[in-house]
């Protein structure tokens, strides 16, 4: 990207430019037939619309496992005693209903660009969620920047809709970035297994990994999402600038050339590819978006294509 | 390496410590706010590990600014300084040896500006480098090489040592034309050194190649100079005194008054004061001065009293020595015209009634050892079948010389012209001869003609071997009677100048005072063969005469002085001594003021005087203005790649 015609370099504190409103009505009606997909099986609070791990009492045969005193006696398996004689109790599928968390990034670094990554972000949550919330998945909120700084308890139904968009709408982009302790404390208030859809630009100096880490050691389906504007990715920076951060007013004195802007990129790149990898390694999935493109493609395109969306 | 304007140098600490303050404030950078700052650190990070100038890349660009302000105020400074042009080329020193070369003005302590200029050649051949070679050319009115081009500093110092001043005028071009010869017309022109005082003498139309590097050393300083620029000696007739003219020139920019002193010198060796006259001379004026003397013979030593930066014009010499009487044997059958106007002569030797002495025709032996005393011949009407050596005077018939040839005669002769430059023909009128009958000759293409007429030459010289004649195609006594020209004055003078041509007496007086570096001319009795000449010095060199030889030419007289001549037979017996004077009388050696600039022909630009033979020296400013602005470029694309840095 170049420059804008009157050297505008500044894309910090876009947000008010953004238009008002989350969702549209045409959104809502091509995203109705969709619903989340988690790759793994995982376990909800109530009979719900999807399999669960947890063996239970649904029709569907899963599995024996040995007898152990205090088993119902009412699913040990006769015919399995009479061939072999051993206690092997039943154990059937259980469907349960998915849990899906939303986690945004709300520090400094995401009120930046144009269009402007916190918007961007926040319409991907409230679509996520309305996705969610139609297919009666429980869907919870949580907005983070140095710490957990808001959570919206797991809901589900159509009719919790509105709260979440208020949830998002009430929310402000500020502070530092900790993607580890906001994750950290993410994971412990919410113990239930399910879909971690996490929304940020990774902009964080102490790393992701932690962050990743107590979500895919509690088994969650992590979803990886890094928003970026196009100013970051291709910076339309040039001469002697002193370069501030907003998370900590971080002030660094450089002149911006080619060699330097080449430099950027290739760290950039360096960065993204960095974290593609851990999360695969751990069986995590990952997506960079640029706000350049329209966030009902990201879902309806990307996430489709990337599963995390059916 | 020195400076025009070194003020600049000294005010180089003051703006350095500007540039350093300046350079110590801090740039005012915009402000932009970014998503996060950690990706440029370290990009900024990677660059500086893969820069191998991490450790410069503070200072560069302080050190280049600061290397383009020194060097832009060096050149404000104006450093002038030799580039070395010299080395690796062939050098050529032009020394002037020319008589102002002695002016005193040279150096201090009264060091002349030859003495000076020998220094400053020989500290130019010690700066020369081991591949270089050096040639050395002197020259005064000629030139003549002194060392060939040569490596060897020791020849060339030997050869500058050996070299002398002269007291001979100067001149340029036959230097130059000595200098191009030694030029190749291929690879680099040698660099040309001139080291003289500039008076050289006429310059315009003496050309220089333009790509001939010429440096002219100037040597000398004063220009104020009183010198005697002109002598001359009229002597009387025989027994008579003599009169001497001598002109003064006064160089100098101020009126002068000075002394006038001459000075007999006698056998023993002194000098005897014989006169002395006060002279005022306007400034940039020549002023004459006459004695006259009863004396008729001697050595004559004139001196200016006063002190000046060129002694050497001071002094003049002059010889006056008696005239001797000329011998003439008439050999006529009787002519009376010839008869009287010769006893009228008082330089013609009479016997002692008065009479010139006479011979018949037939009485004439050309074999006489006794015609050898004659300074002249007259042979009136009489053809000779032979002449011995000797001088003669013809009428009416031509001397026996092969391919001079009698015509037989002719009638109604008009003369047509004659050349009345001719020391024969000078004074006389020939418009009056009136000729009904004249001999026709043929006259050769040696001979030379002096009276033409409409019948052919009147009046011709012509040499044979060890003869001249002077020979008139007409008979005296032929000539009509009524409006003769025997009673018209120019005959006696015609006679009178013929004599004193072939009696040599003109040519000696003129032979006795010469100016240096000319050619002394002087006449030797028949059997000569060699001259030995005395310089003033004492040195003697010794000159063969050849058969064929019609006078005895002296050339290099280069010293001021008497010069004494000795003429030898086959035999080595004395025959004749004679002496000459030479004196410098030149007036553009007397002007001294030393030239400020060399004007060579259309071609060239002026050669401005340089004060010593060191190279010249070139305006470096462009040079250091061109590396600043070099640097400030290199600074400029530092500054824009310093990222890198």
């Amino acid at each position: 990207m170049k420059p804008t015609a009157d050297g505008e370099l500044d894309f910090a504190g876009t947000l008010a430019e953004e238009p008002p409103g989350l969702l549209s009505q045409d959104f809502l009606a091509k995203v109705g037939r969709l619903d989340l997909v988690s790759r793994k099986i995982l376990q909800g609070r109530v009979k719900g619309e999807k399999r669960s791990k947890k063996r239970g009492r649904s029709v569907e045969f899963a599995d024996h496992r040995p007898y152990a005193p205090g088993d119902d006696l009412r699913f040990l398996d006769w015919n399995i005693f009479a061939r072999l004689d051993q206690l092997m109790i039943k154990l059937f599928m259980e469907e349960e209903d998915l849990h899906v968390y939303l986690l945004l990034d709300t520090s400094a670094s995401m009120d930046y660009g144009r269009p402007n990554k916190f918007r961007y972000a926040q319409k991907l949550i409230a679509g996520l969620a309305y996705i969610g919330l139609v297919n009666m998945n429980r869907v919870g909120v949580g907005t983070f920047s140095s710490a957990l700084d808001r959570s919206l308890r797991p809901e589900r139904g159509r009719r919790n809709l509105h709260k979440v968009v208020r949830f998002l709408e009430e929310t402000t982009p500020g502070g530092r970035t900790d993607l580890s302790a906001s994750c950290r404390r993410f994971a412990l208030e919410h113990p239930r297994r399910g879909v971690v859809i996490l929304i940020s630009d990774f902009m964080d100096r102490k790393g992701y990994d932690e962050a990743i880490r107590y979500f895919v050691a509690r088994r969650m389906d992590v979803f990886c999402l890094q928003v970026l504007s196009p100013q970051e990715l291709d910076p339309p920076l040039v001469g002697d600038l002193k370069l501030i951060d907003p998370e900590d007013d971080d002030a660094t004195e450089l002149t911006i050339s080619r060699p330097l802007l080449e430099a950027y990129k290739r760290r950039l790149n360096t960065h993204l590819a960095q974290l593609r990898e851990f999360c695969h390694k751990r069986g995590a999935r990952y997506l960079t978006a640029s706000t350049e493109l329209p966030f009902e493609r990201l879902i309806v395109d990307h996430l489709r294509l990337h599963g995390l969306v059916r | 390496m020195e400076f025009l304007v070194p003020g600049w140098l000294l005010a180089a600490p003051a703006f350095c410590g500007a540039l350093v303050i300046l350079y110590f404030l801090k740039l005012k950078r915009r402000e932009v706010v970014v998503s996060s700052t950690f990706l440029w650190q370290q990009a900024i990070q990677d660059l500086r590990v893969n820069s191998p100038f991490q450790r410069l890349r503070k200072n560069l660009l302080l050190f280049l600014q600061l290397l383009a302000l020194l060097l832009l105020l060096l050149a404000l400074a104006r450093p002038v300084g030799d580039l070395g042009e010299s080395r690796g080329a062939d050098t050529i020193l032009l020394l002037d040896v020319s008589a102002s070369m002695q002016s005193t003005d040279g150096g201090p302590d009264g060091q002349t500006r030859f003495e000076r200029m020998r220094a400053e050649a020989q500290r130019l051949i010690d700066g020369l480098g081991y591949e270089d070679r050096a040639a050395l050319i002197a020259f005064a009115d000629e030139s003549w090489p002194v060392s060939p081009l040569t490596n060897s500093r020791s020849t060339l110092t030997a050869a500058l040592n050996e070299l002398r001043p002269s007291d001979r005028p100067s001149a340029f071009a036959p230097a130059i034309q000595r200098l191009r010869s030694q030029i190749p017309t291929d690879g680099a022109p040698p660099q040309v050194y001139v080291f003289s005082d500039g008076r050289v003498g006429e310059l315009s139309g003496v050309e220089l190649d333009a790509e001939v590097p010429l440096h002219y050393v100037r040597l000398g300083e004063r220009g104020d100079n009183v010198g005697i620029v002109g002598v001359d000696v009229r002597l009387g007739g025989v027994g008579e005194g003599s009169r001497m003219f001598v002109s003064v020139l006064n160089a100098s920019d101020a009126d002068v008054s000075c002394g006038v002193d001459v000075y007999l010198e006698l056998p023993d060796g002194t000098e005897e004061l014989l006169d002395s006259r006060d002279l005022d001379v306007p400034a940039g004026q020549i002023a004459p001065v006459l004695f006259e003397s009863d004396l008729a013979e001697g050595h004559v030593r004139v001196e200016l009293d006063h002190e000046d930066a060129f002694p050497a014009d001071d002094v003049a010499y002059a010889l006056l020595r008696p005239q001797e009487a000329l011998r003439v044997l008439l050999v006529s059958d009787g002519n009376l015209f010839l008869q009287r106007a010769f006893e009228a002569d008082a330089l013609v030797l009479k016997d002692g009634r008065g009479l010139l002495p006479r011979i018949e025709p037939a009485a004439f032996d050309p074999d006489s050892p006794d015609l050898l005393n004659f300074d002249m011949i007259v042979l009136d009407r009489f053809a000779a079948e032979r002449l011995g050596p000797g001088n003669y005077l013809t009428f009416g018939r031509a001397p026996p010389f092969e391919g001079l040839e009698d015509k037989g005669l002719v009638n109604d002769v008009r003369v047509l012209d004659w050349d009345e430059t001719h020391d024969v023909a000078r004074f006389v009128n020939f418009a009056t001869l009136q000729l009904p009958t004249a001999r026709r000759f043929t006259a050769r293409p040696k001979d030379t003609e002096i009276v033409r007429s409409d019948k052919g030459p009147l009046v011709l010289l012509a040499q044979e071997e060890d003869k001249l004649a002077v020979v008139c195609s007409f008979d005296l006594l032929s000539l009509p009677v009524e409006g003769a020209w025997t009673f018209d004055p120019s005959f006696p003078i015609f006679l009178a100048n013929a004599t004193r041509y072939l009696g040599g007496a003109g040519q000696t007086r003129r032979s006795l005072l010469l100016p240096s570096g000319g050619v002394a001319e002087l006449r030797f009795p028949p059997g000569t063969v060699s001259a030995e000449v005395t310089e003033p010095s004492g040195a003697t060199r010794t000159l063969e005469i050849h058969s064929g030889d019609d006078a005895l030419r002296v050339a290099g007289l280069g010293e001021a002085g008497f010069y004494q001549v000795e003429l030898h037979d086959a035999d080595g017996a004395l025959l004749r001594a004679t002496e000459f004077a030479v004196n410098l009388s030149s007036q553009s050696e007397s002007q001294i003021a030393p030239v400020e600039e060399l004007r060579l022909g259309d071609e060239r630009d002026p050669i401005a005087a340089q004060a010593s033979a060191e190279p010249p020296q070139r305006d470096l400013w462009k040079w250091a203005t061109l590396v600043a602005l070099a640097l400030i470029m290199l600074e400029w694309w530092v500054y824009n790649r310093r990222v890198y840095l």
